[in-house]
């Protein structure tokens, strides 16, 4: 059904990022694509969906990619977009409407379809996805992994015979991602072919049928779905891919315990008339890396800004060392490295990025980011990084302050098995050195690695 | 917000607030902007937009006092400037409180079906929409960058250049993004796209039409 044939691709003449690419893939199945960061995965997807060299036009591509025995260099993409769905990565960025009605009959709208059929495909999405609860809502609204339920649903109105889906559980929870799961093994129940461009790997061992790992470029291994998620740990850490298995938080014990003590007491926090979490209490000792976890929309990302001074306490306090912290004051010994890296982003380059606000000298700037692996990029405007090196950059800055409160909500969301090795070394550096650490994360393989002691949020009855 | 019964067609929306525009800039008394500044504030009253609509009339008010009352008592050139910029503050209220009131009410999907309707031309409207998706967007974008410089020691230029790098590399990031979801969802599809909305004027719009206009010609005439 589709047909990669000898497809080879670079931006610039000299470096080919992928090399010779030959696969078939036969209708009706789910082939998963996996490997390191930057090992070409997001731009195959590109070359299988068209938008290389439809959209990217400046790139060098040679060979072709035919579906159904159609060449795709002869297809317009509003033609192929009837056969073809894809789900990208980034939930903010890839909605056109702020009503989450209008955003799934988007595609249908464009195919000039008749109102009553749109209406009956929305009904059939509606029903088929089980999202009632997400009907008619302001998109800006939505959490991360409800904006992606409505980029599937966007899809599945449209009813293509194949599905490209690049990294779709990059930003979102295990709730999230268990819907999304659920959604793959209807899709292949009706005899769609899914293609899938995946990190997190764990939940689909029985989605997939084939495996294909991607290293520098080119199809380095094939695998059967057996083969592939019987893997021996130490290969598949090897190959720098994250879990095979459903990770299970482990048993934490109390942390660290020293007289040297952040303190939340009785704290409460609130948007509007709306509270979010009450008469919080946590004690966290200086070295403590403390994963706040919880279900989406619990206020784990509102307490670590209220922690941050970013956010104003209703009630409570929070104390170091028996001092009293207002929210300025926190705010001058806290550093956070957000959810979306691209807003903290300010200066032309990676170097000037990390010591941004930071007394360090260029020695040690050099050696945190040699330990990142940014080293190479370090001339480089962030902004060209990708997305697991702007992570990083972001990372290396929070490093090199001498911020005692140290926060990271999510750091770990586009990594590869080595990125969030290296980034669990560097937070276990920080421990060491007696920063108060924070951990927003949902993802269990990392806070197993790293974390000292676990805080779970649950939510407020209001 | 609660509903009330009546919705205002799209269409309708756009005609009464283009004569609104014309009526507003045929007089400059301020008795006659009061009296258009009333209808919208019914129009408000009636979708049920009370604090919009008392602040607005609020507005109204200090302005005509300070027209009145503080102006005359001020130096020439001072009060010759501040009655002008009164002036067109006084013209801008009424105009607004009806937008305002229009565009909480109608969807962005009403809005896009109903220049369908009316053969508006698609790249025009495929830009509104991007631009009134974008405005949260750039809210949001805003904030988030504001929050990351509060954690960092930067100083206002920095913060000033940080401002605007972020706000212009996330705009160019953004519609990257969208125009790649947007494509490979038809976007390009040359036929005429259809709506999921289905508008319909109704004799009431018709209704609030006639009335809205005959109330503007005759403020107009009048004054």
């Amino acid at each position: 059904m589709i047909e990669l044939k000898n497809i080879s691709y670079s931006y610039h003449k000299e470096k080919e990022i992928i090399k010779d690419l030959n696969i078939n893939i036969r209708a009706g199945e789910c082939i998963l694509f996996c490997g390191k960061s930057g090992c070409g995965k997001t731009t195959i997807g590109r070359i299988i969906n068209n938008l290389i060299p439809q959209f990217y036009e400046n790139g060098y591509m040679s060979g072709d990619v035919w579906i159904d025995n159609q060449n795709t260099k002869n297809i317009e993409m509003y033609e192929l977009s009837k056969w073809m769905g894809t789900v990208f990565q980034n939930p903010k960025t890839q909605f056109f409407h702020t009503n989450s009605n209008a955003e799934i009959v988007f595609g249908l709208e464009n195919s000039g379809m008749e109102p009553e059929t749109i209406r009956n495909r929305y009904d059939e999405a509606i029903k088929e996805l089980n999202i009632e609860k997400l009907t008619d809502r302001n998109m800006f609204s939505m959490s991360g992994g409800e904006k992606q339920i409505i980029a599937f649903a966007s899809v599945y109105a449209m009813n293509p015979k194949i599905y490209i889906l690049d990294e779709p559980t990059a930003n979102i929870d295990k709730k999230a991602i268990l819907k999304i799961e659920e959604i793959i093994k209807k899709l292949k129940k009706m005899g769609h072919t899914v293609i899938i461009f995946e990190h997190r790997l764990y939940f689909l061992r029985d989605v997939v049928d084939r495996v294909f790992y991607v290293e520098k470029g080119v199809v380095d291994k094939e695998f059967s779905t057996d083969a592939f998620f019987n893997l021996d740990d130490k290969i598949r850490m090897n190959m720098g891919l994250r879990s095979l298995k459903i990770p299970s938080l482990k048993k934490f014990d109390h942390g660290y315990r020293n007289n040297r003590l952040l303190e939340i007491r009785n704290l409460s926090c609130q948007y509007g008339n709306k509270t979010i979490f009450k008469n919080l209490n946590l004690s966290v000792n200086a070295g403590d890396i403390v994963g706040i976890v919880g279900d989406n929309g619990v206020g784990k990302t509102t307490l670590v800004r209220c922690i941050a001074g970013l956010h104003t306490e209703s009630k409570g306090t929070i104390q170091l060392d028996h001092e009293t912290l207002n929210r300025k004051k926190r705010q001058n010994i806290s550093s956070m490295v957000m959810q979306d890296v691209n807003y903290q982003l300010f200066k032309d380059s990676a170097l000037e990025e990390c010591c941004l606000g930071n007394n360090c000298t260029q020695k040690e700037s050099d050696v945190v980011l040699r330990k990142l692996d940014l080293n190479d990029f370090k001339e480089l405007h962030p902004m060209v990084l990708s997305g697991g090196q702007k992570q990083r950059l972001v990372i290396a800055n929070a490093v090199l302050s001498d911020k005692k409160i140290l926060i990271f909500d999510e750091p770990t969301s586009g990594l590869d098995y080595f990125g969030m090795i290296a980034v669990s070394k560097q937070l276990k550096k920080l421990s060491e050195k007696g920063h108060y650490i924070f951990l927003v994360s949902h993802d269990v393989e990392f806070i197993n690695e790293v974390c000292t002691k676990i805080y779970e949020l649950k939510n407020e009855p209001n | 917000m609660c509903e009330s019964k009546f919705k205002l067609d799209a269409r309708a929306g756009l005609f009464l607030l283009f004569v609104l525009n014309f009526a507003v800039f045929s007089v400059s008394s301020v008795v006659a902007l009061g009296l258009l500044l009333l209808w919208s504030a019914i129009y408000g009253i009636y979708k049920k937009y009370y604090t919009a609509t008392i602040k607005f009339a609020l507005v109204y008010i200090a302005s005509v006092l300070a027209n009145f009352f503080i102006l005359p008592k001020c130096p020439g050139v001072i009060a010759i400037s501040f009655a002008v910029l009164l002036i067109y503050a006084l013209k801008i209220l009424p105009i607004a409180l009806f937008g305002y009131v229009f565009a909480k009410t109608t969807t962005l999907q009403e809005l896009t079906a109903s220049l369908r309707k009316i053969h508006f031309p698609e790249s025009i409207i495929t830009g509104l929409s991007i631009t009134l998706r974008y405005f949260p967007a750039l809210k949001e974008d805003y904030y988030q960058t504001r929050d990351a410089m509060k954690l960092k020691n930067m100083s206002f230029i920095e913060k000033m250049s940080g401002l605007v790098i972020t706000t212009i590399t996330r705009a160019s990031m953004n519609i990257e993004d969208l125009s790649l979801a947007a494509t490979v969802r038809g976007i390009d599809n040359p036929i005429k796209k259809s709506s999921m909305t289905t508008v319909h004027i109704k004799k009431g719009d018709i209704f609030v039409c006639l009335v809205s206009v005959l109330y503007y010609f005759l403020i107009c005439k009048e004054f």
